[in-house]
């Protein structure tokens, strides 16, 4: 027999839950660490960040040979999240994707991976010149005649930059909007998935109570 | 508490499931008709309490609310907080379903330890119920944060002093739900105290002691 103390009490529990949760989202988003990465000329660039909208800083950047597994480089964000550091001249060689990964060590991880073809041509100067990334290592002109042929890669090759360049600001902006917590339907269809279960629990529970009952 | 997917070793993780499975089996052989409602409330107030954080530091720490389940329910815990977690993997995106178990028997394992120890302080009313919620509310906290941190430094000992800070940072969280919960259990002493001996076994056989 089904006792209607607890059963009035989960109830209203379970309501005021459904009914306040839409507010309770409002102010609080949980935690979970998020990461964005991106070549910018000869550099990767790395910030990470809190669901919570908290910078991550001194998480533990390491980036891999997403193929073998080869740790390629590694170290920790700054106070602003940030991590920055020239590509290896081996990751340039190799043209395998890089995996990305950010750890805070205490159970949360976040990571990326970098297709090939995001990163620069190997005949760009690399690792060998850590110049900032204002100052772009573009391959200068020569002083004599250059050919179509020559010239078309060299142009693509600015263009990419700049536009990598540009749209810096618009990849933070988009780590920003994905910093959003889990929104209402997720939350109400969870308490509806909760409820579903609980009435699935009650229809097998009556079954077995039935079951065992012997017939009068 | 959400232990990220692919930061733990697979002897962790089939260890956090070995613990977890019995755990479900007798959670679930004791859940009841009389329960059901509560336990599946108790696994709404779960579902949601991970979206109360607490900024700390770097990074942040939110509410279990674990010791509570523990507390009313037993070992019905064990599948409460499986049932939370497993909804927040699947549709929060935190923690995992590989790392489900781990994280299950880090929450669910010290909640329902207190609830053991507990119960019969709680099942006496009056301020002996409100020392079991306070303890209950911050002993299980403190034991998912030790537990957790545990499985982190299993895997890898470059983890123990982040270890650490995963015990000193859920500090707060613990004095928080000590609070919730001596609030809690006042106001059920106050409205509804026989819910407070749901948890006990029944007196005599076939009697329901909620």
């Amino acid at each position: 027999m089904l006792n209607p103390a607890p059963l009035r009490l989960g109830l209203l529990a379970l309501l005021l839950v459904c009914f306040s949760a839409p507010c309770w989202t409002a102010t609080a988003h949980a935690h979970r660490l998020l990461i964005m990465a991106w070549i910018q000329g000869d550099r990767l660039m790395v910030e990470t960040a809190f669901g919570t909208g908290q910078i991550g800083a001194n998480m533990t950047i390491t980036v891999q040979d997403a193929v073998t597994g080869d740790v390629l480089l590694s170290g920790a964000t700054d106070a602003q999240g940030l991590y920055e550091a020239p590509l290896p001249a081996i990751a340039l060689e190799r043209r395998a994707p890089l995996l990305v990964q950010a750890t805070d060590g205490a159970g949360h991880l976040a990571e990326q991976t970098i297709a090939p073809d995001e990163l620069p041509a190997l005949a760009a100067p690399s690792s060998a010149s850590p110049s900032p990334p204002e100052i772009p290592d573009l391959p200068s002109f020569p002083d004599q005649h250059m050919d179509q042929t020559r010239l078309s890669p060299l142009l693509q090759q600015a263009v990419a930059e700049a536009v990598r360049q540009e749209i810096a600001p618009l990849r933070r902006e988009i780590l920003a909007l994905s910093q959003r917590g889990p929104g209402i339907p997720e939350i109400v269809g969870g308490i509806g998935w909760i409820v579903g279960l609980a009435g699935l629990g009650a229809l097998l529970l009556r079954r077995k109570t039935e079951t065992n009952t012997p017939p009068r | 508490m959400h232990i990220t997917e692919g930061v733990l070793s697979a002897p962790v993780l089939a260890l956090g499931a070995a613990v977890t499975i019995p755990g479900l089996w007798l959670g679930l052989r004791r859940l009841d008709e009389d329960r059901l409602v509560l336990a599946a409330a108790m696994a709404a107030v779960f579902f949601i309490g991970s979206l109360i954080h607490v900024p700390l530091g770097p990074g942040s720490v939110h509410l279990l609310l674990n010791g509570l389940a523990g507390l009313l329910l037993g070992w019905i815990a064990f599948p409460v907080i499986f049932v939370g977690l497993l909804l927040q993997a699947l549709l929060f995106q935190f923690g995992g379903l590989l790392v489900l178990g781990v994280n299950t028997a880090s929450v669910a394992l010290p909640a329902v330890l207190c609830g053991l120890v507990l119960r019969p302080l709680l099942a006496q009313g009056g301020k002996p119920a409100l020392v079991a919620g306070l303890l209950a509310g911050s002993g299980a906290v403190l034991g998912t944060a030790l537990l957790a941190g545990t499985a982190l430094a299993m895997t890898d000992q470059g983890f123990l002093a982040a270890a650490k800070l995963v015990v000193l940072a859920h500090l707060p969280v613990a004095a928080i739900e000590g609070a919730v919960a001596v609030f809690v259990v006042g106001f059920l002493g106050q409205t509804r105290p026989d819910l407070l001996t749901c948890s006990l076994p029944p007196a005599t056989a076939g009697e329901s002691p909620c």
